[in-house]
Order: C-alpha cells, then structure tokens, then sequence
C-alpha cells in the first residue's frame, strides 16, 4: 500500500491529549456542536473527543465567570440598599421643598 | 468579561487600531468587549460635533459595531442612576487637582465630561463590573467614593487599558 504509506508519512501524528482523570460518560452531542468540534480538532490537530472537552471547559470557565460577576452585582446592590435605608422614613418634605432640592440652587453651586 | 471600558480606552477603536484587534479577538473568543452607554454618548458626541465628514464617517462605522454586536453596551439603568445620583451629590465637581493640563475644554464641556465619568462608573458599579480607563486619576476618586458610601459593597477596581496604543 504505497500510498498509504506515503500519506501517513506526511500526515502529522495527532496528538494525544494527557489523561484525565473524571467519570466515563455517554451524551447526545447536537450536530451544530459536532460541527464545531471537529473545526476544531481540525485547526488543533486534536481528536473530536478532545475538542468537546475542550469546548466544555472554555464554557464553564465563561459560566463561572458570568456567576461571579453576578454575585459581585448583587452584594453591591445590597450595600447600596443597606445605605439607601438606613434612615427610618420619618415627616417627608412638603413638595415646594422637594422641587426646591432638585430643581434649584445650591449654596455650593458656583456663581 | 469583568470589566467595562470607559471612553478613553472605547474611543481608540478605530479601523486598524490595535483596540479594534483586542476587541475583535475578544469577540472571537466569545467574550466581547463590554463599553459603558456613557461612554457612547461622549464619543459620538465628539465625532458629530465637528463637521467633518471624516469624523461622520467614523461615527457611522462605530455605529456597525453596535449594531452587529461587536461591542457589547452596558446600558446606563435605574440601579446605576441611583448611585449614580450619591456620587454626584458627593462629588458635584471634577476634582480640580486631578484634571489633566492638556485638556483645553471648557469648565463647562469639563463639567458634563465629569458626569459622564461618574455615569460611566456607577454603570459598571451597578453591574458587578470593574472600569476600564485611561483616566485612572478620576475613576480612582469615583472609586473611593463608592466605597465610603457603600463600605460593605465589593470595591470598584479600576484597571489600565489591554493595549498600548
């Protein structure tokens, strides 16, 4: 097998990923992601196997990003509520004083 | 993406910039660049204020970056108004000693570029993002603020552009 042989010659060994250690599992795979796995074990010379995982982790990496972010929205928002609250809600100014407050100068203001 | 980029940094992305490679290298990996509605505001309100067709032209091709998704807007909402509204009663003014000596505006133009920093800020306070800046002087300011008001919130960090240019 002449041909073969010279194919496999010129054809770089794929590499091997390192071993693992995790469950065994058997999934149903979409075929838009299979798609984009086997691109990219193509662009990276991985097998499709390799390539999920390697799809999998970049996903939760951005997961795990994406519930930090919303942990840190949600303490600050807290913290801004503790302050906004703090002061028990007692006579509430009368409406002239209130469009005052908005709406016109203040002693600070420059001239 | 932890944090939002404020109009210094969002406004070097023009065509062949090395921010337009970060941004687009971001977005390929699935992660888009993340830019503070404030900071639109201030850049297309330069780029349109000028009559240069140039400027108008650059304008219309950020507008394709929004418009296809390449930059990803963090909009200004009620929670980021609300605290945006302390800091600026804290904070009614540029802090003087902090303005940089090259910029020729007006006490006015500087003025409404302050409050747009503190909207830029509180956008990505309210969102439980850092800013991104050019300007670390002012956003640091901002920053100390947000964390005297509100001692128990995790703090804004303010961190320097990804690129040099």
């Amino acid at each position: 097998m002449p041909q073969r042989a010279a194919a496999t010659a010129t054809t770089p060994p794929r590499k091997r990923a390192p071993r693992v250690e995790g469950e065994r599992t058997t999934l149903r795979v979409p075929n838009t992601l299979i798609a984009q796995a086997d691109l990219l074990a193509a662009e990276l010379g991985i097998s499709r196997n390799d390539a999920l995982i390697r799809l999998a982790t970049r996903g939760a990496e951005l997961q795990d990003r994406q519930r930090q972010i919303a942990e840190r929205r949600d303490a600050r928002w807290a913290a801004v509520m503790q302050h906004a609250t703090s002061v028990e809600p007692g006579e509430f100014p009368s409406a002239e004083e209130i469009e005052q407050a908005i709406f016109g100068p203040h002693e600070d203001d420059p001239e | 993406m932890t944090a939002l980029w404020d109009t210094s940094v969002a406004s070097r992305v023009q065509p062949g910039s090395d921010a337009l490679a970060y941004v687009l290298a971001r977005l390929a990996a699935g992660e888009p660049v993340s830019v503070a509605a404030p900071a639109i505001v201030e850049i297309v309100f330069g780029l349109q204020r000028q009559a240069d067709p140039r400027l108008t032209a650059l304008s219309g091709w950020l507008a394709g970056l929004l418009d296809d998704g390449t930059l990803a807007v963090v909009p200004f909402g009620g929670r980021a108004g609300f605290i945006a509204g302390h800091v600026r009663a804290e904070l009614p003014y540029a802090p003087p000693d902090r303005r940089d000596r090259r910029d020729r505006r007006s006490k006015t133009m500087r003025q409404a570029a302050w409050l747009l920093d503190i909207q830029i800020a509180a956008t990505a306070f309210a969102a439980g993002l850092d800013v991104v800046t050019r300007n670390r002087g002012d956003f640091e300011v901002i920053a100390e603020v947000l964390r005297a008001l509100y001692p128990a919130a995790p703090p804004l960090a303010v961190v320097d552009s990804p690129f040099a240019a």
